[in-house]
């Protein structure tokens, strides 16, 4: 079983959060607001593309917009894989932070 | 705000969509320039221009590393797969590879070759300021002679007059002497007296002693290693006498010369300071002589200054020195400036100091260098488009399983700059291995250019990239322009044009392979025609000895010579001796003027002069026109008689050699009667014109001896030896034979010659490559033709003849191609010769001939393969 990385798990949260209005614009602002960075659209990209290749995303086209210059924005939907990775990576979390709680407790003190 | 104020800038639209035109195409700039927007209405135009901008440049690095990877992939799957291909193909790879490195090999060689033969003199640090006083002279507007050397003086007034002229020097050469160092005594042939500025001209770099005084005073001379070896072994020379036996002088060695750099135009093994030399002459006349050009003369001009202008300065220079006592003779004298790097290959005048390279030769093989390499390209096109054949089937499949053309174009291409690379290691290796054969073949050391220059290698390497990608283009767009459902039914026709073209191709490789071979043809008949052409006088069966001469004394040299030509004649295996000043195929350096008694001084005309004995002509079998040979009866015949030879009659205007007996030929005061006329012969090769020649009787100390024997008496030359140590004591015994020291004359020819049979050779191999490839590819096209051929009865020679008839057909259009060429190119050649053959047909024909019979081998070797194969097999075969 692969796990995601914290990348990964960063854009498809992002996605799931956004619902049904995921399209790079929105992500990329999503992406900023989660973690406080800038986020190249070059990059940006690039990652869709590998989470797609990896089957954890699908996209589809949506209506063309004036402000987009006539382009149409493209929509991205996690799929099931996509779904029980991130399901499967929140278990590896929990099991790996599982009986640490003084350790985080002392974490948060500091 | 219209519509076009919301664009975001287009050079940075423009370079996104270059990034991610193969991977974001369906993302594109739609979501930046939303963000675009929306940044221009919050913070204005200029804020969103850059932040478009950076948001662009930064994608650059992702979009960098994700393309790298992606290439990474199919990288190695090309590797991967053009390894197998080559595997799979074995006998197509070897050809394709052989051919090329072979064909690149060649050309770098004689490239390699011909920067050697460029190289020359380019040592020297100021070597673009070194100029040499080239010296022409017309008579009656009549050019008279072409010299190398010039007047004395003629430096030293260079340099008091034009402040442009840095430094000058003068060499003097002096041809033969006997050197005695306490017991070793040789004959030397390789001395100049030059003035002391040598070494502020020329770099030649001294090992011992001190390079600014070593030539300053008289008696001093500076050796080379190899001669100090020769006499003091490892001793330190520097500060040792030589004694020079010939002028009886005493010489200090001043210091020790690293041996001579091949590619030197000077060659010499003692240099002497000119003030020895000056103390036998008449004083002041080295200074000041305008009338006995013997030197030659170096000048350097200072940095900047303008050759081509100072040269338009000479004429009133000569004016103001000679133009008196030219005008009264009607005679005109021009000097020119020789750049010293165009010596070598440039320069073929008389009396030069050196054999030269030939400057035509070279621009010639440099002409076959990059034909070799065309044909080795043109022979890599027709290989790999052939095996495109088989290939078909492949290229089917991976567009049917989604290849773009351009990914398949770059596969090709791929694959061909990997076997370019494999070529290109292989010829690397065929070069380093083949050098040094070659040098030897050429006694040249040329792999002291192999790495003298960077710009070179760039070149070569440049040419070859070059010429490979255009070769590799090619097949690779026949390969993927393959329909893919025609290909995998077996329908792998290419377009008439594509076949047509590489025909083409291979008809101006045929082109190339018979004129150069022709050319090797004509070279060889041109040296056959010279070595066995009847110049006049038989030198077979000649041995010949270099006098020496060790003592001023003229009388005991004279005595000597005689005793030892009295005593000779007692071995019966010497049939004849003789003694001259000149030698055949020695250049003649005595030259006088003379006038008949009809002339008046002015029109004096120069004379090549020879002093011999009475045996001369008869030992040669030199043919006697009219008159008679010396005679030993005839007691005036040593101081008043002359003979002279054919050319001679006519330059001094006798008419017939009948009427030229008789009368006379005067110089200055003396006075000699033609007793006789001799036939014309070649005194220096073919390469030269007969010239006027007269020879006196005994009037100067002889050079050579030559004797008539029998070589086939293997102990002949102890017998002679012996009689030499009894007449001459410890003198060094030097001889040559007579018919190769003429023929030495042609060895740059012979060289030539050699260098292109064998280029020629390879030239014709790779040809052959080239069409081997194509006639496998015609085959393998008519597989189905030659099936149903078969099935309806016809026989597999028929078969095989027709297959080859269609070659020779283009064979034949190469001719018509090559032969004017040929034609033009080779009597260029042989105009250096002034007695050559013609460009003729029949060698001509004979190239054709072997090219043919060695194509169409090639070619049966693929069309009796397929004529013999079983009709079921040819037509199932689809």
């Amino acid at each position: 079983m692969k796990y995601l990385t914290l990348n990964e798990e960063v854009l498809l949260l992002a996605i799931l959060r956004l619902k049904g209005d995921a399209y790079p614009v929105s992500i990329r602002e999503k992406v900023i607001e989660m973690t406080e960075k800038d986020v190249v659209y070059g990059t940006l990209y690039n990652s869709l593309d590998q989470l797609q290749k990896k089957g954890y995303l699908r996209s589809e086209k949506g209506d063309p917009t004036p402000e987009r210059g006539g382009k149409s924005k493209i929509y991205f939907k996690l799929t099931e894989r996509g779904i029980s990775a991130l399901r499967n990576t929140v278990e590896f979390h929990e099991s790996i932070w599982e009986g640490i709680d003084e350790l985080s407790a002392r974490l948060k003190k500091n | 705000m219209n519509n076009m104020g919301k664009r975001p800038p287009r050079i940075a639209e423009w370079l996104l969509r270059r990034m991610t035109y193969y991977n974001h195409k369906f993302l594109c700039s739609g979501d930046l320039s939303e963000d675009y927007i929306q940044i221009m209405e919050k913070y204005g135009r200029v804020n969103a221009c850059f932040w478009y901008w950076t948001q662009v440049i930064r994608s650059l690095i992702p979009y960098l590393f994700y393309s790298v990877n992606r290439g990474t992939i199919m990288f190695k799957n090309y590797i991967k797969t053009t390894f197998r291909n080559i595997r799979r193909h074995k006998s197509f790879s070897l050809f394709n590879i052989l051919g090329l490195s072979v064909g690149m090999a060649s050309c770098i060689l004689i490239l390699l070759y011909v920067r050697f033969e460029k190289s020359y003199d380019s040592f020297h640090k100021d070597a673009d300021r070194i100029f040499r006083i080239r010296m022409d002279r017309y008579h009656n507007n009549e050019k008279v002679f072409e010299s190398a050397v010039t007047y004395p003086a003629v430096g030293i007034e260079l340099k008091n007059e034009f402040p442009e002229v840095d430094e000058f020097v003068r060499l003097y050469p002096h041809i033969q002497g006997v050197v005695r160092y306490e017991e070793k005594l040789f004959s030397e042939n390789n001395m100049f007296y030059v003035d002391s500025s040598f070494f502020s001209i020329f770099s030649y770099k001294l090992t011992s002693g001190d390079v600014n005084n070593a030539l300053n005073k008289p008696n001093s001379v500076v050796i080379t290693e190899e001669i100090a070896r020769k006499y003091f072994g490892d001793k330190d020379p520097v500060g040792e006498i030589l004694i020079h036996e010939s002028a009886n002088l005493n010489l200090t060695v001043t210091g020790v010369l690293e041996n001579i750099p091949e590619n030197s135009h000077l060659d010499f093994d003692f240099i002497i300071s000119i003030n020895t030399f000056e103390q036998f002459l008449q004083p002041g006349i080295l200074q000041t002589s305008w009338g006995w050009y013997d030197f030659y003369t170096y000048i350097k001009l200072k940095p900047g200054a303008d050759p081509d202008y100072f040269q338009a300065k000479l004429p009133d220079f000569i004016e103001k020195h000679d133009g008196e006592r030219l005008r009264a003779r009607n005679a005109r004298l021009v000097f020119l400036l020789q750049p010293l790097q165009n010596i070598h290959l440039n320069s073929d005048l008389s009396w030069e100091a050196g054999v030269n390279g030939n400057g035509k030769a070279v621009t010639f093989l440099t002409i076959v260098a990059y034909l070799i390499l065309i044909i080795a390209l043109i022979n890599f096109v027709n290989l790999s488009t052939a095996r495109s054949f088989e290939k078909a089937r492949e290229v089917g499949i991976r567009k049917v399983i989604g290849a773009f053309k351009s990914q398949l174009i770059n596969y090709y291409i791929f694959e061909a700059i990997i076997l370019c690379v494999i070529s290109m290691i292989l010829c690397a290796v065929l070069v380093l291995t083949i050098l040094p054969y070659l040098s030897e073949l050429l006694n040249k050391d040329i792999s002291t250019v192999l790495f003298d220059s960077v710009f070179f290698w760039i070149r070569i390497f440049l040419i070859f990239v070059i010429g490979m990608t255009a070769t590799a283009y090619y097949p690779s767009m026949i390969l993927s322009s393959f329909r893919p459902v025609s290909v995998i039914k077996g329908l792998n026709k290419t377009s008439k044009s594509g076949l047509i073209t590489r025909k083409g191709l291979l008809t101006v490789q045929f082109a190339i392979s018979i004129f150069i071979l022709s050319c090797t043809l004509i070279i060889f008949k041109q040296l056959d025609y010279m070595t066995n052409f009847d110049i006049g006088l038989d030198l077979e069966q000649t041995m010949v000895i270099v006098n020496p001469v060790d003592t001023d004394d003229s009388e005991l040299l004279n005595s000597r010579v005689n005793t030892f030509k009295e005593n000779i004649l007692s071995l019966h295996e010497v049939s004849g001796i003789t003694s001259s000043v000149g030698f055949p195929g020695s250049e003649n350096f005595w030259i006088w003027s003379f006038r008949t008694e009809g002339m008046t001084e002015d029109d004096r005309v120069n004379s090549y002069i020879n002093s011999i004995d009475y045996d001369y002509f008869d030992i040669f079998n030199i043919e006697i026109l009219a008159g008679r040979n010396f005679s030993r009866e005839i007691i005036t015949d040593d101081s008043l008689s002359v003979i002279i030879n054919r050319t001679a009659v006519d330059v001094f205007q006798f008419g017939s050699p009948g009427e030229a007996i008789g009368k006379y030929i005067t110089s200055g005061d003396n006075k000699w009667r033609i007793v006789g006329v001799i036939n014309d012969y070649y005194d220096l090769s073919l390469k030269n014109q007969v010239e006027p020649n007269l020879f006196f009787l005994n009037r100067m100390i002889p050079g050579y001896m030559a004797l008539k024997i029998n070589i086939g008496d293997s102990g002949i030359i102890d017998d002679v030896r012996n009689i030499w140590d009894n007449c001459y004591g410890a003198l060094p015994f030097d001889f040559f034979f007579a018919d190769e020291h003429y023929n030495r004359q042609y060895i740059n020819e012979q060289k030539f010659g050699e260098i292109f049979s064998i280029f020629s050779f390879l030239t014709l191999f790779v040809a052959c490559l080239g069409i081997l490839g194509l006639s496998t590819y015609v085959i393998g096209q008519r597989t189905k033709e030659i099936g149903i051929r078969k099935a309806l009865g016809s026989s597999s020679s028929r078969i095989g003849l027709l297959l080859t008839g269609e070659f020779t057909g283009f064979i034949i259009a190469a001719n018509i191609l090559s032969y004017p060429v040929m034609h033009i190119v080779m009597n260029k050649w042989l105009q250096g010769f002034a007695r050559h053959i013609d460009p003729d047909f029949g060698s001509y024909i004979l190239s054709v001939l072997i090219v043919l019979v060695l194509s169409i081998l090639t070619i049966s070797y693929k069309t009796v393969k397929a004529s013999l194969v079983n009709p079921v097999v040819s037509l199932r075969y689809e």
